[in-house]
C-alpha cells in the first residue's frame, strides 16, 4: 500500500469549525485527532462577577441549536443553591420548552444534516432535489419545534423567557391548544418517517460503549435526576467532577472529557434510549423494534433511527403537557439567592450538560463550570473512528472520507457548543514502515 | 400533517432584514430596516431574521403562496482593495439584484454567518427545488467588511447603508413595488 495523503477541506452538516485528521500505517489506524480549533469562547469568564439572574440569557447565547439546554442546566443549578422546587406547572412548562428544543434538532440532524449521508448527496439541497418530500417533512416538524420554543421560550432562537424560579410569563392556555392540532399531525405522520428510516442502509459496525445519562424515576430524562451509566455508576449531579475529568489535548480547543479510572463514554439519543428504553411508551418501543434496532444498540450509524423514536417520544411528550396544562397564576416561584455552590444536568440533544455555579452573598457568580456534551463525545468520536476506519480500508480514499464524515456526524457534533466546518485529513502509509 | 403557518398580510409586500447584530457587519440588514421604518418610505411589512436558512424558507413559502413581492437585504462580504485604503475608505457599492439567480455571481454567495453555513443563498436554493419560490424576489445586497463580534456597523458599512438607502429609494420610484 502506498502512502497516501487524503484530504478534505469543508466537511459540512456539523456545527462549529473544526477537522478530523487520521494516519494509517497499512491496515493499522496510528491515530485519530478530532481537531477542534474553532477558538475558546471564554463564556465561562464571562459569567464571573454578574448576577445570577444573568445566567440563563447569557448561557443560552452558547448556541444557536441547543438554547434551551443551557437555560435549562443554568436555572437548576441555580436553584439547585436554595433547593427550591417548582409546582407541577412550571415544571411541565419547562418539559415542554425542552419537548420543542429536541424536535426543532433533532428535525433538522435527522432530516437535513445526516440523511444525505445516507442517500448518497452532498447535502440536503441536492437531496431535496430528489426527496423533496423529505425534506418538507423535517422541515415541518422543525417548525412545529420552533413553535413551541417562541410560545414558551418568547422567541424560536435565544429564547428570553426562562429565568430562575420559573418564567417571566405563562403562555395563555388558549394559546398551548394552538399547539395540539400540528403535533397531532406530526405524530399521526412519524411511522411513515419511521418507515423511511427503516429502510436505510446501516454499516454493520458495533462499539462498547459506556452510556451516561440522567435517570428519573419515572420519566424519559430530560430535566432532572442522578446520572447513571451502564456499568454501574449511579451518582447525584453534584458528583460530576468527582468521576468525570476534562483534559486538555493539544489538537483540540474543547477540552476531552473522560470517566476517572475508566475512559471515553457516550452521551446523548443512544445513551438515553438504551438506559431508558423501558421508559418509552409500548408504540413507541414498537416501533424501535419494527425498525430494527437492537435493544440494546450499540451501532452508532443507527443513532439516525434512535433519534426519531426521541423526537416522537418528545411530540407525544409535548402534546401530553399540552392536554394537561393547567396555568399554576404566578410565572416563578419567589426566589431568595443564598450564597452556596448549585449543581445540575440536564439532556441536551446532544447529550449530557452540566453546570456548576458558585454565588457569593451579592448575589454574583464567583465561578461558573459549564461541561458540553459535545467534549464529553468528543473522545469517543475518536474512538468510534479508531475502530471504525480498519472495517473500510479496502474503500478508496474518497469514500472512506465521506464514511468518517458519516461516522462524526453520528454524534451530530456541535462544535460551536465545545468551543463550523470541519477540515479532513487521512494520511496512509505503506505497510511495515 | 397539519401545519403551523406564519401569517403575513395578503398584498403587502414584505421587505426582510437578515442579519446578526452581534457580528458587527452582518447587522446591515436588521439597521436597513430600521432606517428604511424611521423614513417612513416603505408600506408594505417588514421582517428581521437571523439569516437561518430555516426561518427565509419559512418566509418564503408563506409567500409562495400569497404570490407577492419579497424584498431581502442582507450584507455581503467586501474584501478591501489592494493598495490598503484608510479605515473609512468605502469599496464596492449596494447592488440590487431582480434575479435571485444573479446571487451567484456575486461574493454575497459565499457570506453565511449562519449555523452550519446556510444563509440565504442556500435557502432560496432549497425553496426553488421544493417549488415554494415566490414569483417575485428581490435582493438589495450591502457591502460589509467586519464580521467579528462585537456590536454597531463598521464606518465603511455605516457608509454603505447611507449609500444603500438612498439606491434603495431610486429602487422604488422605479419599479413602484409597495404600490
Amino acid at each position: 500500500m502506498k502512502q497516501k495523503t487524503i484530504k478534505v477541506d469543508y466537511l459540512a452538516r456539523v456545527e462549529g469549525e473544526g477537522a478530523l485528521w487520521i494516519d494509517i500505517d497499512g491496515e493499522n489506524v496510528k491515530q485519530v485527532k478530532l481537531k477542534i480549533f474553532e477558538p475558546p469562547r471564554f463564556f465561562e469568564a464571562f459569567l464571573r462577577g454578574r448576577a445570577y439572574t444573568e445566567a440563563p440569557d447569557i448561557t443560552a447565547r452558547i448556541c444557536g441549536i441547543c438554547p434551551v439546554a443551557y437555560q435549562m442546566s443554568a436555572v437548576h443549578a441555580l436553584e439547585n443553591i436554595i433547593q427550591i422546587k417548582l409546582p407541577n406547572p412550571l415544571r411541565d412548562l419547562r418539559r415542554l420548552l425542552y419537548c420543542g428544543e429536541w424536535i426543532e434538532s433533532h428535525g433538522l440532524h435527522i432530516f437535513m444534516l445526516h440523511a444525505p449521508d445516507f442517500l448518497g448527496y452532498p447535502d440536503a439541497i441536492q437531496m431535496a432535489k430528489d426527496h423533496g418530500d423529505i425534506v418538507k417533512m423535517g422541515l415541518q416538524l422543525k417548525k412545529i419545534g420552533n413553535e413551541i420554543v417562541k410560545l414558551v421560550g418568547g422567541r424560536e432562537i435565544h429564547p428570553i423567557n426562562v429565568k430562575v424560579g420559573g418564567f417571566y410569563k405563562l403562555p395563555k392556555r388558549q394559546e398551548l391548544l394552538s399547539l395540539r392540532g400540528p403535533l397531532e399531525g406530526a405524530i399521526g405522520n412519524i411511522q411513515n418517517a419511521m418507515d423511511w428510516v427503516s429502510r436505510l442502509n446501516f454499516f454493520p459496525f458495533k462499539m462498547e460503549y459506556e452510556l451516561v445519562s440522567l435517570a428519573n424515576d419515572s420519566e424519559y430524562p430530560m430535566n432532572e435526576g442522578r446520572i447513571i451509566s451502564n456499568r454501574g455508576l449511579n451518582i447525584d449531579v453534584a458528583d460530576f467532577e468527582k468521576h468525570f475529568e476534562e483534559q486538555h489535548v493539544e489538537h483540540s480547543n474543547a477540552l476531552h472529557c473522560i470517566h476517572k479510572g475508566y475512559d471515553s463514554y457516550l452521551v446523548g439519543p443512544m445513551a438515553r434510549f438504551n438506559l431508558h428504553f423501558s421508559k418509552l411508551s409500548v408504540d413507541l418501543q414498537r416501533m424501535a423494534f419494527n425498525a430494527g434496532l437492537d435493544i440494546p444498540c450499540y451501532n452508532p450509524f443507527q443513532s439516525i433511527v434512535v433519534r426519531l423514536i426521541e423526537l416522537a417520544y418528545a411530540l407525544h411528550e409535548a402534546l401530553r403537557i399540552v392536554d394537561v396544562w393547567q396555568d399554576p397564576g404566578a410565572p416563578a416561584v419567589d426566589i431568595n439567592m443564598q450564597p452556596g455552590v448549585g449543581f445540575a444536568a440536564t439532556e441536551a440533544p446532544r447529550g449530557l450538560l452540566y453546570h456548576r455555579y458558585e454565588i457569593n452573598d451579592q448575589g454574583n457568580i464567583v465561578e461558573a463550570r459549564i461541561i458540553p456534551p459535545t467534549s464529553q463525545n468528543q473522545k469517543q468520536i475518536e474512538n468510534d473512528l479508531f475502530h471504525f476506519v480498519p472495517t473500510q480500508l479496502n474503500q478508496s480514499d474518497e469514500e472512506l472520507t465521506l464514511r468518517c464524515e458519516q461516522a462524526v456526524r453520528n454524534y451530530d457534533p456541535c462544535i460551536s457548543c465545545a468551543t463550523h466546518f470541519l477540515k479532513m485529513h487521512i494520511r496512509r502509509e505503506p505497510v511495515g514502515v | 400533517m397539519s401545519e403551523i403557518r406564519t401569517r403575513y398580510h395578503d398584498n403587502n409586500p414584505i421587505l426582510v432584514g437578515i442579519g446578526n447584530p452581534w457580528r458587527r457587519d452582518d447587522g446591515l440588514g436588521p439597521s436597513f430596516v430600521q432606517e428604511i421604518q424611521r423614513r417612513s418610505i416603505w408600506k408594505g411589512e417588514f421582517r428581521v431574521v437571523p439569516g437561518e436558512m430555516l426561518m427565509i424558507l419559512d418566509i418564503l413559502e408563506s409567500f409562495c403562496r400569497s404570490k407577492e413581492k419579497i424584498v431581502f437585504i442582507d450584507a455581503y462580504a467586501c474584501t478591501v482593495n489592494e493598495g490598503v485604503p484608510s479605515k473609512n475608505a468605502v469599496t464596492s457599492y449596494p447592488i440590487v439584484l431582480d434575479r435571485w439567480q444573479n446571487l451567484k455571481s456575486h461574493q454575497i454567495w459565499n457570506t453565511s454567518m449562519s449555523t452550519h453555513g446556510w444563509g440565504l443563498a442556500e435557502a432560496l436554493n432549497m425553496a426553488e427545488t421544493l417549488g415554494q419560490i415566490p414569483e417575485k424576489i428581490f435582493i438589495l445586497a450591502i457591502p460589509g467588511y467586519d464580521f467579528n463580534y462585537g456590536e454597531g456597523l463598521s464606518c465603511p458599512a455605516l457608509k454603505q447603508l447611507e449609500i444603500a438607502t438612498e439606491e434603495f429609494v431610486k429602487f422604488l420610484e422605479k419599479v413602484k413595488l409597495d404600490a
